[in-house]
């Protein structure tokens, strides 16, 4: 694994972002995607639906990013991105061609299409970054938003379960599936380089835990923390699915055993979208073990 | 004079197919519906049995379908698809994006009336829904001219004074299903007329652009500003092309516009695709009943001929338009080009509206005949 | 400047749709403008069908549908009265019809000419069975071209390997196509009308 002096290291050369892009303070998709596009060496062509990243790289002729950006309508990336790589196909080019997508755009209005492109196992690396929420708009709620969070369309908390599309990705056998944190740059990192080279010509899918400073009510200075909450709490697992075995990454493999687990209040407090009445404690301790009861299957 | 050696029966399906085969496309993205269906289906097979070299891919909605060829389009690949009715509404979110975002895409339309109740069989009102997306809409009136329209079409949406997506439009099953006779033409020829994809712009990590971020209005204006000015533009580039065409294979389908009969009449009869070719029936049999008629066809929709029909309009005492759909509420969309186009310049001619045809309603030529000479004793009320 | 629409009757899955395609290359060979109609829309086995075709000595215009056509080639000798309660021949046209003789139901129309064949018999003979169902239609056209002259055999031979190159059926085909068309009895209306009092006095 790289580790963070070397990161930095590369991420200057290959860089994928410049300063002054449209992103809030904290945003940690940005982050994300700076990490992601410098392990891909800006050698990428990126579909990006209608999401945060639709404002963030720049208005008008100003334009923040070092890798060609395809912008197109909410539930077409995986199609319009199945069309780009078929195109380079034929053309015998390396170009990793990646979706860029937000949860609302996967979980919800692109589900279909994503779900396509993955049973023809395009040659796509399909990233969404998961900020548990329609946050370009407001904070409203989507299919991978968790349950008992408060959004401007649950105003007292989601009452159902979020959709977990790592999880049907490996369903759909899926050769490369899996889950990063934007707080752990190495090992999403790694993980995009594994995804973009040993997995090549496949349908591969990353889903990156990214908090949102504004939508999630958290402070500028608490957003990483809030990552490494997730994390820790057990709430956020990290893993790799290889041809249907999961393999918990390093960061959360310890997490295993609930005793190690920093108690989920910790995470939740930190953030305005949770409130500290014992049912949301309960129904977000609910998921995390049922998930941690999935992974511990492949162990 | 057809050379009966060469010429093929082929269905409308397989005219499209083996015209789009010819024109060398590298990415099919396609989704089946009737009565389209069969267009993919010998794509897909030319793919598969290399006898094109192309990427088929079938996908899972026509959104998709459209999303798929707005990608190949991006990167920098020729492409095509095909659909019809229910299909093209589906798809209509990125029918936009391809018309605003100005990829030279090619659609066959097999055209379909819209649900419900369920009809697979033929009218306009699909493609009258597409009309603002940006995309050029031609019409065929036989399968021959399906065939010549589908490799004309790649090179006007291509040619760079143009640069948009094009719909060639056939009747569904009238076209689609009914097996004429077309003469192919081979390779080379279309290869002569027709070169390979030269890219206005194309994603490209050596030049990273970001293609439709977010545009503020001075400059979505001018975005728009240009997509009118190559509407303009186009019509001149139809018709050399379509001149351009004629020199090679002999075949004038008119540009713009087709007149069958005389160009002064006392009905003008103003219609799109088989209508218009069953009209000319009609305007025979009118005229052996002593009454002078001509056919007015309008190949291309959009952009629409404003000028060349206000000025052919001042020839004939009436004009009788046939539309096979309806803009609830006003009237018809065929009609309503007419007359703004007569409007615009000061030509004082009696449009009547005459729908026919729509949900699959057959139209025979005795029926527009029977229509047109009602229209000869009309003295009021257009 | 003959004009003909042509009826095909069939049933579904006997290939009618592909008969009037095999019937519009011929006419292409022999120098004439054509196109060939299928019934529009969905199709079920063994349900009656009529496809059409429009041979003309300049370009087709007409894109309508034929609905009462004047030369009727019917692959099964029930279908005319189902399709046609009522005469309007009119003394023109024809009606080719796969039956050993003139079935008595077919009395009430006036066509110039009645052709009639067992093709059945005929396509059998030449080994044209495929999963327990007789091969007729290609046969039956040779039964067509005999009665209504519309089009030569040759051409109609031509048509036969353009449409098929590959088939193992091929040969028997051909053959089957002539005996049909030198097997054909053709009955010109008065015949007809004689045969009709003949049997009207028993």
């Amino acid at each position: 694994m790289v580790n963070s002096k070397q990161l930095v290291k590369l991420e200057m050369g290959a860089k994928a972002i410049e300063k002054g892009n449209l992103a809030c303070p904290g945003c940690q998709l940005n982050l994300a995607f700076k990490h992601s596009l410098s392990a891909l060496k800006n050698n990428a062509i990126v579909v990006v639906p209608a999401c945060c990243t639709s404002v963030i790289q720049g208005a008008g002729q100003g334009y923040g990013m070092h890798v060609p950006i395809f912008n197109t309508a909410f539930a077409s990336a995986p199609s319009v991105a199945s069309g780009i790589a078929r195109k380079l196909k034929l053309d015998g080019s390396d170009t990793t061609v990646v979706v860029w997508a937000g949860d609302g755009g996967t979980a919800d209005i692109g589900f279909a299409s994503l779900s396509g492109a993955a049973e023809r196992n395009e040659n796509i690396l399909y990233i969404m970054y998961d900020n548990q929420g329609y946050q370009n708009t407001g904070n409203q709620k989507s299919g991978a938003t968790p349950k008992g969070a408060k959004t401007s369309t649950t105003p007292y908390g989601k009452s159902n379960r979020r959709k977990d599309i790592a999880r049907i990705m490996i369903a759909q056998e899926v050769p490369y599936v899996a889950t990063a944190n934007a707080a752990y740059p190495e090992d999403l990192y790694e993980k995009i380089t594994r995804a973009a080279n040993e997995f090549k010509g496949n349908f591969r899918f990353i889903q990156i835990f990214s908090p949102c400073p504004p939508g999630w009510t958290v402070d500028t200075r608490d957003i990483v923390e809030v990552g490494k909450l997730a994390n820790s709490t057990g709430f956020w697992p990290m893993y790799e699915a290889v041809n249907g075995k999961v393999i918990l990454s390093k960061r959360s493999a310890r997490f295993m055993d609930p005793e190690k687990r920093t108690p989920v209040e910790e995470f939740l407090k930190i953030q305005g979208r949770f409130t500290d009445d014992p049912q949301v404690i309960k129904a977000v301790e609910d998921e995390i073990n049922d998930i941690w009861e999935w992974l511990k299957k492949f162990m | 004079m057809l050379d009966m050696g060469k010429v093929e029966i082929w269905t409308g399906n397989q005219a499209i197919a083996e015209a789009a085969i010819r024109s060398r496309p590298e990415v099919i993205a396609a989704y089946p519906i009737t009565p389209s269906t069969p267009i993919i289906e010998t794509l897909s097979k030319a793919v598969e049995t290399g006898r094109l070299r192309a990427e088929f891919i079938a996908v899972e909605s026509e959104h998709s379908a459209m999303a798929g060829v707005i990608g190949g389009a991006t990167a920098g690949a020729r492409v095509f698809t095909a659909t019809s009715s229910q299909g093209l509404l589906y798809m209509m979110e990125m029918i936009y994006w391809a018309g605003y975002g100005r990829l030279p895409i090619v659609i066959g339309l097999v055209n379909r009336a819209l649900a419900p109740g369920w009809s697979i069989w033929v009218d306009h009102q699909d493609a009258y829904s597409m009309r603002d997306a940006g995309w050029m809409q031609f019409f065929a009136k036989n399968n021959q001219e399906a065939y010549d329209l589908i490799i004309q079409a790649f090179k006007i949406a291509e040619n760079h004074d143009v640069y948009m997506p094009a719909a060639v439009n056939i009747d569904g099953f009238v076209l689609s299903h009914v097996a004429g006779q077309v003469m192919p033409l081979d390779q080379k020829t279309v290869d002569d007329f027709l070169p390979p994809l030269n890219p206005l712009f194309k994603l490209d990590p050596k030049n990273p652009v970001s293609f439709g971020s977010l545009t503020l209005p001075d400059d979505y204006r001018l975005l728009r500003q240009d997509l009118l000015d190559s509407m303009e533009r186009a019509k001149t580039v139809i018709e050399n092309v379509s001149k351009e065409w004629a020199e090679i294979t002999e075949r004038d389908w008119g540009g713009l516009v087709e007149i069958y009969g005389s160009e002064t009449a006392d009905v003008g009869i103003v219609a799109l695709g088989t209508i218009a070719e069953e009209a000319e029936e009609a305007v025979d049999l009118l005229k052996s009943q002593g009454l002078d008629a001509s056919v007015i066809r309008i190949r291309s929709f959009r952009p629409f001929p404003t000028e060349k029909i206000a000025k052919l309009a001042r020839n004939y005492g009436k004009l009788m338009v046939i539309d096979r759909g309806f803009s609830f509420g006003s009237s018809s969309p065929l009609a309503m080009e007419v007359r703004n186009a007569l409007y615009k310049n000061q030509v004082k001619v009696p449009v009547y509206s005459r729908p026919m045809g729509y949900g699959g309603t057959d139209v025979t030529y005795q029926e527009i005949a029977e229509v047109a000479q009602e229209v000869f004793k009309e003295e009021e009320e257009w | 400047m003959p004009e003909y629409e042509i009826g095909i009757l069939s049933r579904g899955g006997q290939g009618g749709v592909t008969l009037g395609k095999v019937l519009a290359y011929a006419a292409t060979y022999d120098g004439k403008y054509a196109s060939a109609i299928p019934k529009y829309g969905a199709e079920r086995r063994g349900a009656p069908v009529m496809s059409s075709v429009r041979i003309f000595d300049r370009p087709v215009k007409r894109h309508a549908q034929i609905l009462k056509p004047k030369d009727i080639l019917s692959l099964d000798y029930t279908l005319v009265p189902r399709f046609y309660a009522n005469d309007f021949f009119e003394g023109m046209g024809s009606i080719t019809v796969n039956a050993a003789e003139i079935p008595q139901e077919y009395y009430r129309y006036t066509p110039a000419k009645i052709g009639f064949v067992n093709v059945q018999e005929i396509a059998k003979k030449h080994g044209l069975v495929k999963s327990g169902s007789t091969l007729i239609g290609i046969p039956a056209l040779g039964a067509f071209i005999r009665t209504t002259n519309i089009i030569r055999i040759d051409s109609l031979h031509k048509a036969i390997d353009k449409m098929f190159p590959a088939s193992k059926y091929l040969e028997a085909n051909h053959k089957a196509v002539d005996e049909c068309f030198d097997e054909t009895m053709v009955m010109t209306l008065d015949e007809l009308k004689e045969m009709k009092m003949e049997v009207s006095a028993k």
